[in-house]
């Protein structure tokens, strides 16, 4: 488990994470979203031990990471800027991961790479950026540590490629129990990966969640009544959203959807439709919520 | 068993090995190429393995790894610590599971093994090299060959450790580089220039504002690395040089053992700011405002301690008056420009910095300008009394070492103390008259220690050589250095005539060394050390030449039962006067009894020198202007001040008349002193002469092994030829005209070089050939008429450097026949040029005045000095009507002919050809062309 409490990490007088609490579960997948400078990369970079926290604990299995072999065995990081050494091949690439992380699966990493498509021998100099990508993450996973930190994760690659990796990604979570932290400042890339999602804002986590009950807990009502109604008519349920088209208006509730569609039913509407909502249109009611503009997050 | 989190980690130090591997093979590559290139420069590339690869001893053998010490670790730590220097790279390695102390210290090691590999590579190579050249390798010495690789080892993991620690301290690459120097440098750049004008209390009479001695002491510190700036500093400061000159004390085993530890210290700290290194520093600069600042300061440094020295009281005028001076207020300057491009990438922010500068300058000139105003104020004030003095410990140099300047007195000196209240009370007193100057410790009441310089009267170092005298083990430590081994007695050595100016290192004489060496001990032990030390005891004493271990080379007196000494003799031949310099060989029973008398004559005739004036000297020998400016000329160390009763107390003390001709003026060098001796050169020189020329026909035929492989390394000159410099092999010669119408003293070209070059086995022939008529030019056997017009010198000369008369240990006297033989390169000799002959001459000009002289005594007179002046020509000296120069000369006029003036004198010939010439004004000359002007 990938513990933070009261993180606190400045750049000169840059405050770029401020008192950050959260806590990752073993064998989740979990995104973090946030505008640029948000401090997602920051987060990884302590998390991988690169940076030390001014203040605050960072902990993984309750042990500190920094300058801790023993524990940084377990964690590899992706950074978003990649670095390959001039001239270098992929076995090469390989090799050098394999010096820093004694467990290094070269079958699985031979394997995914011809899986992926990608060229076996050649210099990673002529690589395109997203080959780049898929090689590096293909290393990180390779090194079967029990933390892979992904940056930006899925920057750069085409959305064939994308689910390729995100299946790959699934198959060593599900195979190995192994903590997935990926980072990206678009939502849509993480929704349909990640088991439990945060929101990096200003230094601190504003909001997170697991994405199946996010998802299941919140949903659209479209309604209409005989008569004339408003907001008070439905007391009693957890609208955290309601507007007003003409005779037809548009809730979002929060709450079981099923209690919820009986409470709706039993007030006889003339119209009732339920909708299931988007991930980043349940972001932007829950940002509302916390009175937070969405788009500032530019999520 | 070392494992991943141990300091050193196995697998990481593979991974910096293969990632550095095509990175150092460039850097051997070069290195070995510019071993070639040393090679090269040597000689032509042509003779690269068969020539004088021969030659190349200890001192060339790291002259690449040497320069290479300075950018070849910097090369290799930028690189290995290059992952600082991006972002990604360092996001990599440190994020990787290896704890930062030994990702540091990984690396480090891994760069000091590359290092190690390629010195051992570039010595197998040059070993290999100089092997396949000539077989000469074995008689270099294995000790001083190995101990230069250590040496070169030692420095390069000191400037690589520095570099590393510079990496962790900065985020690019030129901000290493420029960090490392600065760490490198700074604390002997420190060192050098902070030798500050110190307030030191002293008598009321003798105030000395001297330099600190704990400052000149850091100089003791044989820091390797920065060897090169104190070099560069020496100029401005004399007393450190004696520490840095001499490559045998860097060659010490201390030296290498203290730039280890060193380096060692400097690997810890970059250990431990590495640990604290921020990762998101990488790529700036440096890694905070503090060492951002620090380097600023560097840089400006030096200019603040130029300003500083150049307004204190001591140092300005030397200041003004040197070029280093200048130099480094440049080399400040460009450094700071240096480090604004190198900080702020670019331009920017360069005027403000450039305000800070000035700022600093001028603050600190004002700063010393008041500090030296408070110096000289409290110094007045200053005195010592005598319930202020417990004791005082004189620092006194052992009798056997060569003067060692200060900064050295803690290692060689030995300390006296004194605490008798007698004798302090002396020194407490002042005296009317200062003596000499001394290193003292001084022990006051309620005060501790303080170590000065200072003046002590007279009246406290007599008591102080009483005192000494008195106490046999204060003396006994006086004559030896405290500790020291003796361990070669290089004059000793070699049995030739070259042995004068041999410094190759033997074993073979060591028994005899510490045999003369205890026989001197006894010696001197009768002695009492005031004469030892003011050099008022002569007797049965010459210098010698020794080394201690791990001590430069030293000179030292000794009885001359083992003599080896040089004689520079004055020869006054039918009224002209010629100089020869002879080695005398040390085993020689003649030379002993010969050595003896003449300095048992010498002995009494040396304090009179001392005290003898310069204008006496002439009148007492009734020397025209150009003979006393050549005995001025031939001993240059004679005191300036003499009193006329010269010749007189030389007569009264040889208790013979000293004769006019055949006979020979010689001087006796000694290590301090030099006096001379009138000798008949029939009774005296001729047995002196045929054992002479035995001993050089000897030596170059069997010992050319040796001359080669002595420190001098093999004759080989530098000589300047149509308008470049040029290097020859072999024996190094120069002739000059000597005899023209035995009147003239000519010596023009007596000591210069490259006129000739001969090989060892040529010269032996020609002596061999001819040793009764040199040994009858010798010793006057042969007249004017039986010599001829000419003879020449040859002057055997086996070292590049041509500045000190000591490399001049063989003058062969040869006729013009001889030399025509050896010589291809001075046709002339050959040309039966009309312009020599007085017949075609149809008239001569002297500065734009006619001379039509009827005497044709006169014409062939200076047609003969006109033949002079083709020997001596500098370039383009002489021309003709016929347009360019008529001759060019290889070589440069010797200094000493300045002592002659000059006239500009055009000869115009019967065939309307002409030619001009600067000949040189002799006495004759000067009265022909008085005589034909009308006596203007």
């Amino acid at each position: 488990m990938v513990k933070a409490e009261a993180l606190t990490k400045s750049f000169g007088k840059t405050d770029v994470l401020r008192n950050l609490t959260c806590e990752i579960r073993d064998g989740t997948i979990y995104g973090l979203i946030g505008a640029n400078g948000a401090g997602k990369s920051t987060f990884l970079r302590l998390i991988s031990g690169i940076y030390y926290p001014d203040s605050g604990s960072l902990k993984v299995d309750d042990e500190e990471i920094f300058d801790n072999v023993k524990k940084k065995k377990d964690i590899v990081f992706v950074a978003d800027e990649f670095y390959f050494p001039t001239g270098c091949t992929v076995e090469q690439y390989a090799s050098i991961y394999s010096v820093f992380y004694e467990s290094f699966d070269y079958d699985f990493f031979w394997r995914k790479l011809e899986q992926l498509g990608l060229p076996l021998k050649g210099k990673i100099m002529n690589f395109s950026k997203g080959m780049k990508r898929q090689l590096v993450m293909l290393c990180a996973l390779a090194c079967r540590c029990k933390v892979v930190l992904f940056d930006e994760t899925f920057d750069g690659l085409d959305p064939v490629v994308r689910n390729m990796m995100k299946n790959i990604i699934y198959d060593e979570v599900a195979n190995r129990n192994i903590t997935v932290i990926m980072t990206s400042h678009n939502l849509r890339e993480l929704e349909d990966i990640c088991d439990c999602l945060g929101v990096l804002y200003k230094g601190g986590i504003l909001f997170e969640g697991d994405v199946a009950n996010i998802t299941s807990s919140v949903f659209k009502a479209q309604v209409a009544f005989a008569e004339d109604f408003s907001e008070k008519n439905f007391i009693g349920l957890n609208v955290i959203s309601f507007k007003k088209h003409g005779s037809v208006a548009e809730l979002i509730i929060k709450g079981n959807r099923e209690e919820c569609s009986e409470k709706l039913k039993a007030l006889n509407p003339l119209l009732l439709d339920i909708l299931p909502l988007t991930l980043e249109e349940i972001f932007i009611y829950e940002m509302e919520l916390l009175g937070y503009a969405y788009e500032n997050l530019s999520v | 068993m070392l494992t991943k989190t141990s300091l050193f980690d196995f697998r990481y130090f593979r991974y910096s090995l293969k990632r550095m591997l095509p990175y150092s093979l460039v850097i051997l590559l070069v290195l070995i190429l510019s071993s070639f290139l040393v090679f090269g420069i040597t000689d032509s590339v042509s003779t690269l393995l068969i020539g004088n690869i021969r030659y190349i001893g200890v001192e060339l053998l790291g002259i690449t790894a040497n320069v290479g010490m300075y950018i070849i670790p910097v090369a290799l730590a930028v690189g290995m610590f290059g992952f600082l220097h991006k972002k990604n790279y360092t996001d990599f390695i440190l994020a990787s599971p290896v704890k930062r102390p030994s990702v540091f210290f990984t690396n480090f090691v891994a760069g000091f093994a590359i290092m190690s590999v390629m010195l051992i590579v570039n010595l197998l190579f040059i070993a290999i090299v100089i092997s396949a050249g000539e077989n000469y390798l074995s008689y270099v010495a294995l000790n001083d060959y190995f101990l230069s690789f250590f040496y070169n080892l030692a420095g390069y993991m000191l400037v690589f450790a520095v570099s590393s620690l510079a990496a962790v301290l900065t985020g690019t690459a030129l901000s290493q580089v420029y960090m490392t120097y600065i760490i490198l440098f700074l604390p002997a750049f420190l060192a050098a220039f902070l030798q500050l004008p110190f307030l030191i209390q002293s008598t009321s009479k003798f105030i000395v504002v001297e330099y600190t001695i704990p400052l000149n002491n850091i100089l003791l510190i044989p820091n390797i690395p920065a060897m090169p700036l104190t070099m560069a500093a020496l100029g401005i400061n004399g007393p450190v040089y004696t520490d840095f000159y001499g490559i045998n004390y860097f060659f010490s085993a201390k030296a290498i053992c203290y730039t280890l530890l060193i380096a060692i210290t400097y690997t810890v700290l970059g250990i431990i700011v590495f640990k604290k290194f921020k990762a998101e520093n990488a790529g700036k600069s440096f890694v905070n405002k503090g060492v951002g600042v620090f380097a600023y300061a560097a840089s400006f440094g030096p200019v603040m301690l130029i300003c500083f020295l150049a307004f204190a009281q001591d140092s300005f005028y030397y200041m003004i008056d040197s070029p280093l001076f200048y130099i480094f207020i440049v080399l400040s300057f460009i450094a700071f420009i240096i480090a604004s491009l190198v900080f702020n990438k670019g331009f920017a922010g360069f005027g403000k910095q450039l305000t800070l500068y000035l700022i600093l300058v001028v603050s600190t000139a004002i700063f010393s300008g008041v500090l030296n105003v408070i110096a000289e104020h409290s110094v007045k004030t200053v005195d010592f009394r005598k319930e202020d003095l417990k004791s005082v410990s004189v620092y006194m140099q052992p009798i056997n070492a060569k003067p060692i300047y200060e900064p050295n007195i803690n290692e060689n000196y030995v300390k006296v103390k004194i605490d008798d209240p007698q004798i302090l009370s002396l020194l407490a007193k002042g005296s009317s008259s200062a003596g000499d100057r001394y290193y003292c410790e001084i022990e006051r009441p309620g005060h501790g220690k303080i170590t000065l310089c200072i003046l002590l009267p007279d009246e406290f170092v007599n008591a102080l050589y009483g005192y000494i005298d008195e106490n046999a083990e204060v003396k006994k430590s006086l004559l030896f250095l405290p500790g020291a081994k003796n361990i070669a007695c290089t004059s000793l050595n070699i049995e030739t005539a070259y042995e004068y100016m041999s410094y190759s290192s033997s074993f073979e004489k060591k028994e005899e060394a510490e045999r003369i060496i205890a026989e001197r001990e006894i010696e001197y032990l009768d002695i009492p050390i005031e004469k030892l030390y003011k050099n008022a005891d002569f007797k049965n004493r010459f210098s010698y030449q020794y080394q201690y271990e791990s001590q430069p080379l030293n000179f030292g007196l000794i009885n001359y039962d083992s003599v080896n000494f040089s004689l520079t003799a004055l020869r006054n031949y039918r009224g002209q006067y010629f100089v020869s310099n002879y080695v005398i060989d040390y085993d020689s029973a003649f030379f002993y009894g010969f050595a003896k008398e003449s300095h048992e004559r010498a002995e009494n005739v040396i304090p009179l020198i001392d005290n003898t004036s310069k204008v006496a000297i002439a009148g007492a020998f009734n020397l025209d202007r150009e003979q006393y400016m050549l005995l001025e000329e031939i001993i240059p160390s004679l005191p300036s001040v003499m009193t006329s009763d010269f010749r007189a107390a030389i007569q009264q003390t040889v208790k013979e008349a000293i004769e006019t001709t055949n006979t020979v003026a010689i001087i006796i060098e000694t290590e301090r002193e030099n006096a001379l001796v009138f000798l008949n050169i029939e009774r005296d020189l001729k047995p002196l002469m045929d054992i002479y020329l035995d001993r050089v026909i000897g030596a170059f035929e069997k010992h050319l092994k040796d001359i080669a492989n002595s420190g001098s390394g093999p004759a080989t000159s530098e000589y300047y030829f149509n308008g470049g410099y040029y290097q020859r092999s072999g024996v190094a010669a120069v002739s000059t005209g000597a005899m023209f119408d035995g009147e003239i003293c000519e010596l023009s070209a007596f000591f210069d070089i490259g006129a000739y070059n001969l090989t060892f086995e040529e010269l032996t022939e020609l002596i061999s050939e001819n040793k009764d008529y040199i040994n009858g030019i010798l010793t006057a056997k042969y007249t004017k008429e039986t010599l001829g017009d000419e003879y020449y010198f040859l002057s055997v000369i086996t070292d590049l450097n041509d500045w000190y008369g000591e490399l001049t240990p063989a003058i062969i006297p040869v006729s013009k026949q001889m030399l025509m033989k050896i010589s291809d390169s001075y046709g002339y000799l050959d040309t039966n040029s009309t312009h020599f002959e007085a017949e075609n001459l149809e008239k001569v000009e002297y500065d734009s005045t006619n001379i039509s002289t009827a005497d044709k005594a006169d014409w062939e007179y200076l047609v003969l000095l006109l033949k002079d002046s083709y020997f001596r020509a500098a370039e383009g000296s002489i021309y003709n009507n016929a347009g360019g120069y008529l001759y060019y000369s290889g070589y440069n006029r010797p200094s000493f002919e300045i002592m002659y003036e000059t006239a500009d004198v055009s000869f115009f010939y019967k065939d309307g050809s002409n030619e001009s010439a600067e000949i040189l004004l002799t006495k004759r000359a000067s009265d022909i062309i008085k005589k034909e002007s009308g006596g203007e």
